[in-house]
């Protein structure tokens, strides 16, 4: 039997440091004798506090898992609450209409900024209704536009909008000359025959004009004194970082680089005043802490649209939560390369269009947040049956073509910052590697991709696959940048010259059933040149819990739930 | 060798160093395909745009002529524009530098305190110990973001006890003098402010402590238990010195050097640590900058990052070194 010898003199008086004795003297065999009970002890306590950790960790996994129903303070006071805090999972360019042209943070530059026209909100259709023009009228030869202007509509810094901020707004959208100046690339002038008519005059006709007007990218009314006050050498791009010059619900209280905005609510703003006075939108890359934070009430709504597939079905299945599906114009779809490789031929790039089963890779990836495109545009920007791209799916064509292939590898790219292109690059991956193929999948940074348009080369993956969506809800807005030479997001300069001469015969007619003929034509030569195929029509999925209302939308792109309009209920 | 010239062939081993990272940077700049122009000005630029911006930024010039510049706007402590947040590159890092620094400040004091811990318990084996070191080598073990998200999930989502992301959750937090948000809250005397600073701190300091820490631990009890066999303990036992004087004065001191010398290894570590750790819990240091310029190319971000990780580094090293002679004079340096 071995002794305890808890109570020995030996283990009370044992050196501190058992290793200065360890020269076989009588100290090191007390401590030695003393330690055989001490360890045995010592491993039980340490299985039982591993276990104790693994069961601490399970529980806490189980109950992330099973968005188990909150009943936080943080979550019971803010339903009452008129402080909304929401957050954006990367911070992307200023705030500044004339300079921002990326997904998250639309929502701060729509809530500040308002253009001339916009977007009926809450429904389907391409509707373009009143902003800051009450009503407009554009010339037989399409080249003037005469705005009424809304009175009673201050700036936030307090002055008037008039026509004179027409002038200056486009004027400084053409000044900085950043990505969505193209949209005022035919203004010839902006003149005026009172301060509330404004009279736009284009070089040229554009039938996508009033549409750029109506894009949450195209211009936004800015207040020409803000302006010239702090316009200094950069057309006010560095003053705009951390203010505002618009006519919006809200203004830009605070911005604390990196970390948070924080939007107030303007007290002489022309419309109805919103529920929320302040709006903390936080930068939290994390969507799980997202998640988290608004379990516990910390967050009130997640509208980034970037809740991965179990969170979201976790939200669903929680009575405390409620997802909304939001309509977008955004559309996953794979460019495929003309240039070099296996997909030069048309027939090969056909074959591969119906080797892939787009209606499993969008149930996969998007499951009852997306439906199989059946266009070359856009849901909606275009009537249903035109335009069309509805491959019957067959793996058997491309797998013949490649069983002849000497050399059957191939490279698809996806941009490196976004997990569901990665989603969806493996699952291609897998689905062709059936036919035979060999596909290696390589992740791309955004800003190489982005050279890639007007530098073809044989660096040029085979494939890309990619989520876009227009700036405005019209054929020209996503055809001209996707799909002509020239384009930023023709990434695989792919040349379809019929598509190309409709789509700008298109854009230069004035009546509408021209217009929509062109376009109809062009979507139908870029769908049969086979260089892009799209998969899917996505929606935008919205978070909140379920006292929460008002979830309005402005369908033409993601990221824009208007804050404005929500409330408890 | 005079602790001077030692000095001056530190800082001089630092500069060359640095000028090997501009250089790399540059290349690897070049390299990577990208298009700073467009990258800048966003997919839907028209392409009069981008050659204007091309030539603002130079980059119609001859490769060499381009990297002369880069070097002299380096040294005017000029790293370029972000095509992310358009701000320059300096004034970004001045922005997110001092988040950086108090973590990885707090994360080091931690881990010395768990390694100073680990490293006397296990040579002591003291009551424990073990469970100190199962836990420690366990979350060593871990990757850090799964550290981090079971941190959050546990002490925040479970617990409640812990904020999950930010500095701060209060509202007008100080913006200096110092930077070190603890340290300025209370300077100013709001001292709700310091204490919830320190609750913001306490789980990314700790997930990026525990790593350095059992490193640190490990080294420490190496060297404890090959000092404790020395004769000159024994001779301080015999004097009659208490176990806690024999050490603190005579042990310790003597073990230290080696885990000195971890601690500046580990700090580097330390640094690339930083990188996932503020990611996850929305620290807004220069290892969220990094990770938010990474995936979209930002590259006069990334190389501004990667500059000032590797100044740091190198001063790190060189301090330890310092550090290492004065605790113990014999190591020659």
């Amino acid at each position: 039997m071995r002794h305890t010898k808890r109570s020995s003199p030996e283990a009370h008086s044992r050196p501190l440091f058992p290793g200065a004795a360890s020269s076989g003297d009588e100290a090191n065999l007390a401590t030695q004798r003393t330690r055989v009970p001490h360890s045995r002890m010592l491993r039980f306590t340490s299985t039982a506090a591993a276990f104790l950790l693994a069961a601490t960790v399970l529980a806490a996994c189980a109950s992330a898992n099973s968005g188990a129903a909150p009943a936080t303070p943080a979550f019971t006071a803010a339903k009452t609450s008129h402080v909304l805090n929401a957050a954006l999972t990367a911070n992307t360019q200023p705030p500044d209409p004339d300079v921002f042209y990326a997904g998250q943070g639309l929502a701060i530059t729509t809530s500040v900024y308002q253009g001339l026209v916009q977007y009926a909100p809450n429904t389907t259709q391409h509707r373009i209704v009143p902003d800051l023009a009450t009503s407009w009228a554009i010339s037989p030869n399409g080249l003037t536009y005469t705005f009424q202007l809304r009175t009673g509509v201050f700036f936030h810094d307090g002055t008037p909008f008039t026509s004179t901020a027409v002038a200056a707004s486009f004027d400084r959208r053409l000044a900085v000359n950043q990505a969505p100046a193209y949209m005022l690339a035919d203004l010839a002038s902006v003149g005026t025959s009172n301060p509330h008519v404004a009279i736009v005059r284009l070089k040229k006709p554009n039938s996508a004009f009033l549409d750029y007007l109506a894009s949450a990218y195209g211009p936004k009314m800015e207040s020409p004194t803000a302006l010239a006050a702090h316009a200094g050498a950069t057309h006010d791009q560095t003053w705009m970082k951390t203010h505002d010059a618009g006519t919006g619900p809200y203004y830009i209280a605070s911005v604390v680089p990196g970390q948070k905005y924080v939007l107030k609510a303007f007290p002489k703003y022309w419309g109805p005043k919103p529920y929320y006075t302040t709006v903390n939108i936080s930068i939290i890359p994390d969507m799980s802490t997202q998640q988290l934070e608004l379990q516990r009430g910390q967050l009130s709504i997640i509208m980034n649209d970037y809740l991965p597939g179990p969170a979201i079905q976790a939200f669903r299945a929680n009575p405390a939560f409620t997802v909304t599906e939001v309509p977008t114009l955004e559309m996953p779809m794979i460019w495929v390369n003309e240039r070099h490789g296996l997909f030069a031929s048309q027939t090969m790039r056909t074959d591969l269009a119906k080797a892939i089963d787009r209606r499993s890779l969008t149930q996969s990836v998007f499951p009852g947040r997306a439906n199989v495109s059946s266009q070359i545009y856009p849901k909606g920007i275009l009537p249903a049956g035109t335009a069309t791209f509805k491959p019957t799916y067959n793996p058997h064509a491309l797998t013949k073509a490649v069983a002849k292939l000497s050399n059957k590898s191939l490279q698809l790219a996806y941009q490196a910052d976004d997990p569901t292109s990665k989603l969806m690059a493996n699952l291609l991956q897998a689905e062709l590697a059936t036919t035979g193929l060999q596909v290696t999948v390589v992740a791309v940074p955004q800003a190489t991709i982005y050279n890639w348009p007007g530098n073809p080369g044989p660096s040029l993956p085979d494939l890309l696959i990619e989520t876009n969506w227009p700036d405005a809800y019209n054929p020209d807005t996503w055809a001209r940048i996707v799909m002509t030479p020239g384009g930023g997001l023709n990434y695989l300069n792919c040349n379809v010259p019929s598509g190309t001469a409709l789509l700008n015969a298109g854009r230069a007619a004035s009546a509408p059933t021209q217009v929509a003929r062109d376009y109809e034509k062009a979507g139908n030569a870029f769908a049969a040149s086979g260089c892009w195929i799209p998969l899917a029509n996505k929606e935008g999925t919205v978070v909140a819990p379920s006292w929460m209302s008002g979830i309005s939308y402005q369908k033409a792109v993601p990221h824009t739930v208007i804050i404005a309009d929500l409330h408890p209920k | 060798m005079n602790p001077l010239t030692f000095i001056a062939r530190r800082l001089g081993a630092a500069v060359v160093i640095l000028v090997i990272l501009v250089a790399a940077m540059f290349t690897l700049s070049h390299l990577s395909h990208t298009d700073p122009a467009h990258a800048y000005l966003g997919a839907g630029a028209s392409k009069s745009a981008v050659a204007a911006e091309r030539a603002k930024l130079g980059l119609n010039l001859p490769i060499t002529t381009q990297f002369f510049h880069y070097v002299g706007n380096f040294l005017h402590g000029n790293l370029g524009v972000s095509y992310r947040t358009r701000n320059p590159v300096t004034q970004d890092l001045a922005e997110y530098l001092p988040a950086t620094m108090e973590l990885a400040f707090y994360a080091l004091l931690l881990a010395l305190l768990l390694g100073l811990m680990l490293g006397v318990a296990s040579a002591g084996h003291w009551r424990g110990a073990r469970i100190l070191k199962f836990v420690m080598v366990s979350g060593a073990s871990a990757p850090l973001f799964l550290l981090a998200l079971l941190g959050i999930l546990i002490f925040y989502g479970h617990l409640g006890w812990l904020p999950a992301s930010g500095r701060t959750s209060m509202p007008n937090p100080p913006t200096g003098p110092t930077g070190f948000l603890t340290l300025d809250a209370l300077l100013a005397g709001r001292f709700n402010m310091l204490i919830n600073a320190l609750e913001h701190l306490l789980m990314p300091a700790t997930v990026l402590a525990i790593g350095p820490a059992v490193s640190i631990g490990r080294v420490l009890r190496g060297s404890l238990v090959t000092v404790l066999r020395e004769d000159y303990i024994r001779t301080a036992r015999s004097k009659g010195l208490r176990e806690r004087a024999v050490l603190l004065r005579h042990a310790l001191r003597n073990s230290v050097g080696p885990a000195l010398s971890m601690t500046g290894l580990q700090a580097g570590l330390l640094l690339a640590g930083d990188v996932v750790v503020e990611q996850v819990f929305a620290w807004p240091g220069i290892g969220y900058y990094a990770a938010q310029s990474i995936p979209v190319g930002d590259f006069p971000a990334i190389s501004g990052v990667t500059l000032v990780l590797g100044l740091g580094y190198v001063l790190i090293n060189a301090l330890v070194d310092i550090l290492q002679r004065l605790a113990d004079p014999r190591v020659r340096i």
